[in-house]
């Protein structure tokens, strides 16, 4: 068993080092390579997902990189042999993070309910009857320019109300609604 | 919408990755919208993506405004000066804050500065040829600056720029403990004396404005040294 997040050396500077370079040490077998890049790169969204998604399962966040480290070093790291460059290798790994864990979880996730409903204005875009979000809406949001208004969007599809994301984006409960009414102006020209 | 069970059609993360940064195009990105209408699996993929990324933006935006805010009180973007007078000299105009920018979205640059591995970075973004030495020697200095090429070293500002004695003795005790480089310049020349009665001189970029010093060679192999002799030799040409 590999254990990348319990064990200070894998302290690597990774900065330094291109998506190629990368690719090819890891692939090449830099085994304290592969677990500082997935500390690295990879931490901060399963942190995510398991605060946001998976809060009710009480999951060890070391557990879960550990397997997901298993499931990429998987037939000398086949995985990571098929990203195409055609992104950034950490949008890459995140998705496919993301992925994983969701899959993993899909079970657990059915039983899990969304905090809240969709945030005003948003709901007229998305489907009540899915918990699926419009493509275009989604293309749209990732083409606002200010990640604010993508964040408070975003959190509020995921049912987050408005005194909750000020809450967790550290701005007063007004602030939130007007960061809100003014996305969804620059979304609804977006999507025209 | 309609709920797929089955991933073997889903898109891979290759295209999932084009499209949350926006470089889909044409049918590549009709086909991969169409298939986020069709599956729910993929839209939660891309959905809970955003979510991460969108506020990871926003706590990265806000580190670099105080990362900012520290550069305009201290010396932290030297790197950075050196590498836009060497664009300069190359003919390329480029603003302090793209350069900013183009350093802290990369990782060349944090709080404290830009990492001596990573001084460079920004040159060969912009296609300039860059070569890394550690270990080098004052010869090896010389026949770089001779065939024309931008040199720059990393050493131990305080060990050079030290004026007073307690500063001294400060630095005489940090090298005890260990070696602290901690800031970068572009050497111009290098007499051909021995070092007991060479001298260097050095642009200094601790601010926009280049200052040019000349220091005892042996007093510039002290601070150099505590960088392992690293130095970065800059290609004119190819």
């Amino acid at each position: 068993m590999i254990h990348p997040l319990k064990n200070e050396r894998y302290l690597i500077d990774l900065s330094c080092l291109d998506d190629r370079e990368l690719v090819r040490y890891i692939t090449a077998g830099n085994e304290d390579l592969a677990a500082c890049f997935l500390k690295q790169r990879c931490l901060n969204i399963f942190q995510y997902i398991n605060n946001t998604r998976l809060k009710e399962l009480d999951l060890d966040i070391n557990d879960l990189i550990n397997d997901f480290y298993i499931f990429l070093h998987e037939d000398n790291w086949e995985k990571l042999r098929s990203f195409r460059f055609e992104s950034k290798l950490t949008t890459w790994i995140n998705l496919v993070a993301t992925r994983y864990l969701l899959k993993k979880y899909s079970k657990e996730l059915k039983e899990i309910p969304l905090k809240g409903t969709p945030i005003e204005g948003i709901s007229a875009f998305s489907d009540d009857s899915c918990s699926a979000v419009h493509a275009d809406l989604l293309e749209a949001i990732s083409r606002l320019k200010d990640k604010r208004d993508q964040q408070v969007l975003l959190m509020g599809l995921h049912g987050y109300d408005s005194p909750e994301i000020a809450k967790h984006i550290g701005t007063s409960v007004n602030n939130v609604y007007v960061i809100k009414s003014r996305a969804i102006e620059k979304l609804k020209e977006l999507i025209k | 919408m309609k709920q797929i069970k089955t991933h073997d059609i889903c898109p891979d993360e290759n295209e999932l990755a084009m499209f949350v940064e926006g470089k889909l195009r044409g049918s590549r990105l009709a086909a991969v919208k169409r298939h986020l209408e069709e599956c729910s699996v993929c839209n939660e993929v891309v959905r809970v993506y955003m979510e991460f990324a969108a506020m990871e933006a926003v706590k990265m935006k806000d580190d670099e405004v105080a990362m900012r805010r520290a550069a305009r009180t201290g010396n932290n973007l030297c790197v950075l000066y050196a590498e836009r007078y060497i664009l300069q000299s190359f003919g390329m105009a480029v603003k302090m804050d793209d350069l900013i920018g183009l350093a802290w979205s990369d990782g060349w640059l944090n709080r404290e500065g830009v990492q001596f591995r990573c001084i460079g970075k920004v040159l060969e973004h912009y296609g300039i040829e860059v070569i890394r030495k550690s270990g080098s020697t004052i010869p090896d200095i010389r026949k770089e600056l001779a065939r024309n090429h931008f040199v720059i070293v990393g050493v131990d500002a305080g060990e050079l720029f030290a004026r007073t004695k307690i500063r001294k003795i400060k630095e005489k005790v940090e090298d005890w403990f260990e070696n602290r480089p901690d800031h970068a310049l572009i050497v111009t020349s290098v007499s051909q004396d021995s070092p007991k009665h060479g001298e260097i001189s050095l642009l200094n970029f601790e601010k926009a404005r280049p200052k040019e010093y000349t220091v005892p060679l042996n007093k510039f192999m002290e601070a150099w040294e505590d960088s392992g002799n690293y130095m970065v030799i800059i290609k004119r040409s190819n």
